[in-house]
């Protein structure tokens, strides 16, 4: 029987780890490797249908207070030419200059931590497969003046360390997969409309039911009346996709340990302490890699850090943030904590509608319904002010029924304001993509109410055409 | 190398394929290095190499890449990448076709006097260490200098018959310097460091005495900015400076006229365009001062790559003419598809902007260099002394545009109030907004080739799975009329 991958690359990293303690030398060795497929669809026809597969060794040498670091692409096989790098690192390394501030490296992680969860499915997906939802969604809105768009992602990645303060390197496989299905509808103002999907393995994906949404979605935008609206304060229910979106960048903003060190986001070291209640009550978010509501639980980061339980707010109270890098904790005087680049979110779940008729019903007064928030950016850090606009169906809700659709809408609020004046969170938990496409693969999802009700929220405009 | 690759294409071509490309990345380094108030932050070398195969099968595109160099390896890719194209055919409405382009044999080397490669780790820290001295100041809270350099050598064959390689050095340099402000809250200055369009792109540029001249301006512009009044809410006239210019000419000129997000490709993920192929040789997209171009011939930016990677020579493109819209961003595949779908020949010839970020990308439409022209309006000084009412603006701190890029919001670093002509201070937090269309047609004062400078662009991201570009911005100090800021 043919042995698994990350075993051949556990030995790799073994007998580089043996060679750097013989040459003396003091540092980590991470390996990543990646298998990408991708379709993409745009104007009803497949536009894009490439396969990647990457493989990279990261190399991080220090002696005393000196520090240097380089990567390069490898196979596993290829010890010699990671072995010239690691001495040509090395040989640089004299010439780095002394940092005051930094701590001896530590020891990664040690145990029963290796997780072998990918699918070989996604691994060797056939790109038919990825290209029949697209066909298929073709063939259901034959009869519509639709244009479809969209991707299809699927993939495995992998993931090792070890340095020379440690015997055995830990690995990680995972693999996952990501669709996003965008509906124009060319005979209402080109409205758009759109699904998306997220899962760790083939067995989750579901075709007929993401169709089938994208089909209620669409009778529901085609039904409705455009009208427009006066830019003000309106209360807010946001879709599990637009909640995690604002989550996200919660996240960098307020739970990311450097930027709170360094005074760089909505929350600062020298005013806001772990234990201060900053936000609305019905707000809890952990990280759990062993969650049953998360996906990609990563049981150590691949900074090396062991991950458990870490609560971040707890009603509403900070209780920790992110420290992953070494060297702005060593700037610092912080330990290592986790690894939030492999973080699962979850924005915990509260009493609110689970599905979206029980939530239109729960609607009397006039509610605005956003699905998604595009190119959503920070317009001041330290007060938390962000902007971005509503997209894919933005909907006026009253008296118990969807009264008219809008065009994109712009928010200008605050992190702050948002996440403390929230009326409920749903019952129901939803998981939404977050993996972005920079770099080398590496799954993301938070896992986010399917609807959140939050009161107040600034809307400043939009360019409707006339 | 090349060899390798002609027997690729050839293998290819016997496959039946109906065109076929390879990119080869033979050399592919980066070297980056950051400092942070007098320490080394970061030193890290980079290496890669690997190629990717494109091929046209029934009318589809396919595309594989891989990093093992071996000749075996290669043909094992190609045939991925038919695969793949076999697949994408089951679902098109329309085969793709590819518009004419010269065979080329040719060679492109960015114009460089010092290979940032050749000189010492130590030359580098010291240098860098020395720009970090010079920017310090008690009242600040970081400070650094950061630089990255990079190499790529890269060899192109097609099965048309080109043959094309790309000798590419690029230098990507900042300052940055952070302090907190009288309200407790933290403000910032960067600089990316502008390129000259006529001049080079080597490690010269770092030890310019320009570049100490940066540092002492941006350290006295945060000190400035620490006790600055904000911006207040008003529509009032705004002055763009180089950075500022650059940021809007890129996502609502830029981005609103790439081809395929015009006719819908990005839609799913980036968006759309308001302009339709019906706009083209019929829409005033601003006022007449508006001259603007994708000028991939521009000597020295990190735009100019000489070929695209369709191995269309670098062009000159006039995007809009005195305010009427007439080309696009364009390549080979979406001129031929949008001429069809329009029933006029509004694209002639491709503007050679299809490019993608590394080896193991497909090619897409990305901007090269999208310039506007200098204009007539005298110097800053003079658009400064015209202004009666406004703002000056610089260097972007966030950007957040509507989905057809009909609208935008953007914020600044820096701004300094203009009354009767004259600066009166210097405004914090400021942020400007409009619809796009109405803000290019508000342009009523542009400035001469004294304003005009070229910054270059490092992170331009575009695409699934997405591409970040290296591009680059020439353009003049512009005035813009009845603007809204501060919301």
């Amino acid at each position: 029987m043919a042995k698994h991958p990350m075993i051949n690359i556990a030995d790799t990293l073994i007998t580089l780890n043996a060679f750097m303690r013989q040459q003396g030398i003091c540092g980590s060795l991470t390996y990543r490797h990646e298998v990408s497929h991708m379709v993409r669809c745009g104007r009803s026809q497949i536009s894009l249908n490439v396969s990647e597969e990457g493989e990279k060794f990261f190399i991080e040498l220090q002696q005393g207070q000196r520090k240097i670091s380089g990567s390069t692409t490898a196979q596993a096989g290829d010890v010699d030419k990671i072995q010239a790098l690691i001495l040509a690192l090395n040989e640089r390394l004299q010439y780095m200059p002394q940092v005051e501030h930094l701590t001896p490296m530590q020891a990664i992680a040690q145990g029963d931590l290796d997780r072998f969860n990918g699918d070989e499915q996604l691994h060797t997906i056939d790109s038919q497969r990825l290209v029949d939802l697209f066909k298929q969604t073709h063939q259901h809105f034959a009869n519509e003046q639709v244009e479809i768009s969209g991707a299809f992602s699927a993939g495995t990645y992998r993931y090792a360390i070890i340095n020379t303060l440690v015997d055995n390197p830990i690995c990680y496989q995972g693999s996952d997969y990501n669709i996003e299905l965008v509906l124009q509808l060319l005979a209402q103002d080109k409205k758009e409309i759109r699904i998306a999907d997220v899962g760790e393995s083939l067995a989750q994906y579901q075709p007929n039911a993401l169709i089938a949404e994208l089909v209620r979605r669409y009778q529901l935008k085609l039904n409705t009346p455009r009208q427009d609206i006066p830019p003000g304060e309106y209360d807010v229910i946001f879709h599990a996709d637009a909640f995690a979106d604002l989550t996200n960048y919660l996240s960098y903003m307020a739970l990311h340990g450097e930027t709170y060190q360094y005074g760089m986001g909505m929350l600062q070291a020298n005013k806001h302490k772990l234990g201060d209640t900053l936000f609305d009550a019905s707000l809890t978010i952990s990280d759990d890699p062993n969650d049953p509501d998360t996906l990609f639980g990563r049981p150590v980061g691949i900074n090396g850090i062991a991950r458990g339980h870490f609560p971040l707010i707890t009603q509403g109270t900070l209780q920790n943030v992110y420290y992953s890098d070494k060297d702005d904790c060593d700037r610092f005087a912080c330990h290592r904590n986790n690894d939030m680049n492999v973080a699962s979110l979850k924005v915990h779940t509260g009493t609110g509608p689970a599905d979206f008729d029980a939530m239109v019903k729960s609607c009397s007064k006039p509610t605005l319904y956003i699905s998604f928030i595009h190119y959503m950016n920070i317009t001041h850090a330290a007060k938390g002010e962000f902007t971005g606009t509503s997209r894919f169906g933005t909907l006026l809700i009253e008296d118990g029924q969807v009264k008219a659709h809008l065009y994109n809408q712009r928010i200008n609020d605050s992190y702050h304001r948002i996440f403390n004046q929230i009326e409920w969170l749903s019952s129901q938990l939803s998981h939404v993509n977050m993996s972005n496409t920079y770099g080398m693969r590496n799954a993301s999802s938070i896992s986010c109410p399917q609807f959140v009700k939050v009161n107040k929220v600034n809307i400043t405009g939009s360019s409707a055409p006339s | 190398m090349i060899s390798q690759a002609r027997n690729v294409i050839d293998f290819l071509t016997k496959q039946g394929v109906e065109y076929a490309d390879i990119r080869i990345h033979e050399l592919d380094e980066a070297e980056h290095i950051s400092t942070m108030k007098g320490d080394v932050e970061k030193y890290e070398l980079i290496s890669q190499q690997g190629y990717g195969i494109r091929v046209l099968v029934n009318g589809a595109w396919g595309f594989a890449s891989s990093e093992v160099m071996t000749a075996q390896a290669m043909e094992q890719a190609g045939k991925q990448a038919i695969e793949k194209a076999q697949a994408a055919s089951q679902f098109i409405q329309q085969k793709i076709e590819l518009s004419d382009k010269p065979c080329v044999n040719s060679h492109y080397r960015s114009p460089c006097e010092i290979d940032p490669f050749s000189v010492s780790s130590q030359t580098k820290l010291k240098r860098l260490l020395q720009l970090d001295s010079q920017l310090g100041d008690e009242k600040f809270d970081y400070w650094g200098v950061s630089a990255s350099f990079y190499k790529r050598h890269i060899i192109y064959v097609d099965s048309e018959g080109s043959e094309i390689r790309r000798e590419l050095i690029e230098l990507d340099a900042k300052l940055y310097a952070y302090a907190t402000d009288i309200d407790g809250q933290q403000q910032k200055r960067t600089f990316v460091m502008p390129q000259y369009a006529d001049g080079t792109t080597g490690w010269e540029n770092l030890l310019n005495d320009a570049q100490i001249d940066h540092t002492q301006r941006l350290r006295s512009e945060l000190l400035s900015l620490l006790d600055a009044p904000r911006c207040q809410v008003e529509t009032c006239d705004v002055i763009l400076l180089p950075e500022m210019m650059a940021l809007q000419t890129h996502e609502t000129i830029g981005h609103a006229l790439e081809l395929d997000r015009i006719l819908g490709y990005e839609l799913s993920y980036a968006g759309g365009s308001h302009v339709d192929l019906d706009d083209f040789g019929q829409l005033q997209f601003g006022s007449h001062k508006l001259t603007a171009r994708a000028d991939g011939t521009v000597p020295n930016s990190p735009g100019s790559i000489g070929f695209d990677d369709d191995g269309v020579p670098a062009r000159n493109v006039t995007l809009i003419e005195k305010g009427l819209l007439k080309d696009a961003i364009t390549s080979r595949q979406m001129i031929m598809e949008a001429n069809a779908k329009a029933g006029r020949a509004i694209f002639s010839a491709s503007g050679a902007t299809s490019r993608a970020q590394s080896y193991s990308n497909l090619p897409i439409e990305r901007m090269n260099n999208i310039n506007i022209d200098a204009g007539q309006d005298g110097d800053l000084e003079a658009i400064i002394a015209a202004t009666k009412n406004g703002i000056l603006l610089e260097t972007p701190c966030s950007w957040s545009i509507g989905s057809n890029r009909e609208n935008f919001h953007f914020a600044t670093e820096i701004a300094w109030k203009i009354k009767d002509g004259k600066i009166a201070h210097v405004v914090r937090n400021a942020t400007y907004r409009g619809d796009s269309l109405t803000f290019w047609h508000s342009l009523d004062q542009v400035g001469d080739e004294s304003t005009w400078q070229l910054q270059p662009v490092f992170m331009c991201g575009k695409g699934q799975p997405n591409q970040i570009m290296r591009l680059g911005h020439g353009i003049p100090v512009c005035r813009f009329k009845n603007v809204q800021v501060g919301e």
